[in-house]
């Protein structure tokens, strides 16, 4: 199990990395808050990850408008 | 002068009858909203009325959020006044209710970008309840609220990213329609995060909702209303206001419908963030050059840096699971149900002050109350209605969301028709 320590600094690096692919400096209180939010955002590994989605979201809304 | 009636469809049948002009219809709610200006300012411009086309809603005149592109005039978007540009096209939304007959006599303020679950905006007047002048007025679509319930407008468009709708009807007793995502098309409407947005409507009541809905939709079909419905319904344990709860219940033992009380906790929370996974990112690339150069609104800010800092591949992943999780919403809530009721405001409508960042009495928690249970629903891209249910002991509404299969709007609105409480009794 990582401790809080390095799961902390992994959401730092994402953050700092997101921000330096959009080419933005973030101040260490904005850095923070960012790998804070992150780590809030944290979402469980996705079962559809292979999964290919059928057409667009705006036809699956379509399709699933009721018959 | 002719007396306006309290509601958008008795004048469109005054107006069938003859009982009154199409102009001096419109001189008459003109003449209202600028009267009612004055004591509920949301105005932030006042238009010129040109002669309307013939249909449904010829003599009625709106006033919307000031996002809408309309001819020869950028939006102000709650930052300005707005920009007259030669050569610009009215957005799509509003050439649709032009079509039906519609005029439009004002814009209305919004939070800056649409980017507030209030209607703190330091551009423009601090926004007035009608119903509660010590009371919050929710955002993006705050002016359409005050409109609305002041009586200024019989119905008012707003947009919808994360509740901006809703929330605002939540704290002024009105119906707020959330429409199913890309129903209605938001071409000529500045974005925050076009992943999420939608075109919304607010209105004190259902039917006037239903004459603007089908204004905007008209290829989708009116239906007759069930005489009962089945209806699950989510109250969280936790971080609900007991008060709030208590109503809820109280109101379901009154309705027409079968309710099953399910939980849904562990799926709201992977969805809500999701959805903010989302908002965050769009709403990072929609400003992002006003990001860089610092020169952004602070609720932009808010938001805005945090899509910075968010990884492209977690926008993806959210982007990519969309789909499946709706198809799953969808099979889980709406195979045996008609509706889906869960809260619209954690709270009851909190003090204006209570909410207003940097006031000596603001209180995050009931800020996150007013936006809690909306973001998920934008990011399924499902339609939902805020439907008052009730008051609070000082006499504020107390509303749910309904939520329903994509462009089941005629289906809610009947739902609403048949609720058995009616906030606004005139």
């Amino acid at each position: 199990m990582p401790t809080d320590f390095e799961l902390h600094s992994a959401f730092i690096e994402l953050a700092k990395n997101a921000f330096a692919e959009q080419a933005y400096e973030p101040t260490d209180a904005i850095l923070m808050a960012s790998a804070k939010n992150l780590a809030r955002l944290q979402t469980p590994s996705s079962a559809f990850a292979h999964l290919t989605p059928d057409g667009n979201f705006s036809d699956l809304l379509k399709s699933l408008a009721h018959v | 002068m002719f007396e306006l009636p309290a509601r958008m469809t008795q004048l469109q049948a005054n107006i069938r009858a003859g009982d009154v002009s199409v102009q001096d219809a419109l001189f008459a709610q003109v003449n209202r909203g600028r009267s009612l200006n004055a004591q509920f300012p949301c105005v932030v411009e006042e238009l010129s009325l040109t002669t309307p086309l013939d249909g449904p809603l010829s003599g009625i005149a709106l006033a919307h959020k000031d996002i809408f592109q309309l001819t020869d005039r950028e939006p102000g978007c709650g930052v300005g006044m707005g920009l007259a540009q030669k050569g610009v096209k009215p957005a799509k939304a509003n050439l649709a209710l032009q079509q039906a007959g519609a005029s439009q006599w004002a814009t209305l303020v919004m939070a800056p970008h649409a980017c507030g679950a209030t209607s703190q905006n330091k551009h423009f007047a601090r926004c007035i309840n009608p119903t509660d002048a010590d009371a919050a007025v929710g955002g993006s679509s705050s002016g359409s609220a005050v409109a609305v319930a002041a009586g200024m407008s019989y119905a008012a468009m707003g947009t919808d990213t994360a509740g901006s709708v809703r929330i605002p009807a939540a704290t002024c007793g009105l119906m707020g329609l959330k429409t199913t995502h890309g129903a209605v098309s938001t071409q000529g409407c500045a974005p925050l995060a076009p992943s999420l947005d939608s075109v919304g409507i607010l209105s004190r009541f259902p039917q006037d909702a239903r004459e603007i809905w089908a204004a905007l939709c008209p290829q989708i079909p009116r239906k007759l209303a069930k005489q009962s419905s089945n209806c699950q319904l989510w109250l969280p344990e936790k971080g609900v206001a007991p008060s709030v709860s208590q109503a809820i219940r109280t109101w379901i033992t009154q309705l027409d419908a079968n309710v099953s009380f399910i939980h849904m906790d562990e799926s709201f929370d992977v969805l809500n963030r999701h959805a903010q996974r989302v908002l965050f990112y769009e709403t990072a690339q929609t400003h992002h050059a006003a990001l860089k150069q610092g020169s952004v609104e602070p609720g932009v800010q808010a938001i805005g840096l945090m899509g910075l800092g968010l990884p492209h591949s977690w926008y993806q992943e959210s982007m990519h699971s969309r789909p499946f999780l709706l198809q799953d919403f969808v099979n889980q809530h709406f195979s045996n149900a008609d509706f889906l009721i869960v809260p619209s405001l954690a709270d009851p409508v909190p003090d204006w002050h209570t909410v207003e960042i940097g006031h000596p009495s603001f209180d995050r928690a009931a800020l996150f109350a007013m936006h809690r249970f909306m973001g998920f629903v934008n990011y399924l891209g499902l339609p939902s209605l805020n439907l008052p249910i009730g008051r609070d002991l000082r006499g504020r509404a107390i509303c749910v969301q309904v939520l329903a299969r994509p462009f089941a709007e005629h289906q809610l609105l009947n739902f609403a028709e048949q609720s058995p409480f009616v906030f606004w009794n005139l």
